[in-house]
């Protein structure tokens, strides 16, 4: 009985190690790429451009931002 | 050591791989459409650079990532903790959103690279810098096949294993 209780404990743990992974590496790519779009989405503010600007202009954008 | 090799420290470590690979191949890849051949003209021996930044931030974290996942993976086989049938949807998204994001980037990176080669075959005294063209792109493209790899495996391994789960299920057919 006491084998079994044990095991029920260690699969929980395991379950809740997994969740906080799990949540911990959704937190991370979701920023990464929130920060790609409200980048993308302020990049281009009073620039006459049309919708196909092409992926540099994004690009630069970001690096402005970033460096 | 042995609880290091499990599958969601896995998709961590491609998360924080993710991460690395978006700021550090940020200046790379803006470099990579037609400015890389002025770069290339003004000072050839920067073309290590160029090497460089793609082995570090390209190649270097989704190989990490790579290797770790595939350790994590064999042994969830042996010991099922069921991690794959309870976050399948997320691990699935996550490989999903590398998978499709590497292969814009080397088809973008691919155009250029066929962009560049045709304009400097128009120029005679350009071709110097031919090979040097071919290297920082064969390995910056080499990297983005690594991430699409990656992305592939992470995408699609939930998926086999509930199919091998299914299977496991259904009666044999010689009984």
């Amino acid at each position: 009985l006491d084998t079994t209780n044990e095991r029920e404990e260690d699969e929980k743990e395991a379950v809740q190690r997994a969740r906080l992974f799990i949540y911990l590496s959704a937190v991370i790519v979701i920023a990464v790429l929130l920060y790609a779009l409200v980048v993308y989405l302020t990049a281009f503010e009073g620039v006459p451009v049309g919708p196909f600007t092409g992926m540099s202009d994004f690009q630069s954008a970001l690096m402005m931002k970033v460096v | 050591m042995r609880k290091l090799f499990r599958v969601e420290i896995g998709v961590f470590v491609w998360a924080l791989a993710f991460a690395v690979f978006f700021f550090g191949s940020l200046s790379l890849s803006i470099n990579l459409d037609y400015r890389i051949v002025d770069v290339l003209l003004a000072n050839p021996d920067s073309y290590s650079a160029y090497v460089q930044d793609a082995l570090l931030y390209l190649i270097l974290p989704a190989a990490i990532a790579f290797a770790f996942m595939i350790v994590a993976l064999a042994k969830e086989v042996k010991s099922p903790t069921g991690v794959l049938e309870a976050f399948w949807l997320p691990i699935t998204v996550f490989g999903f959103v590398f998978f499709l994001l590497s292969l814009l980037s080397l088809r973008t990176t691919y155009y250029y690279y066929q962009y560049n080669v045709s304009w400097i075959r128009s120029y005679a005294s350009y071709t110097d810098i031919m090979p040097l063209i071919q290297t920082v792109y064969t390995t910056v493209m080499m990297g983005y096949v690594v991430w699409v790899l990656g992305g592939f495996l992470l995408m699609l391994s939930p998926i086999f294993k509930i199919i091998l789960n299914r299977r496991a299920d259904l009666p044999s057919p010689r009984a």
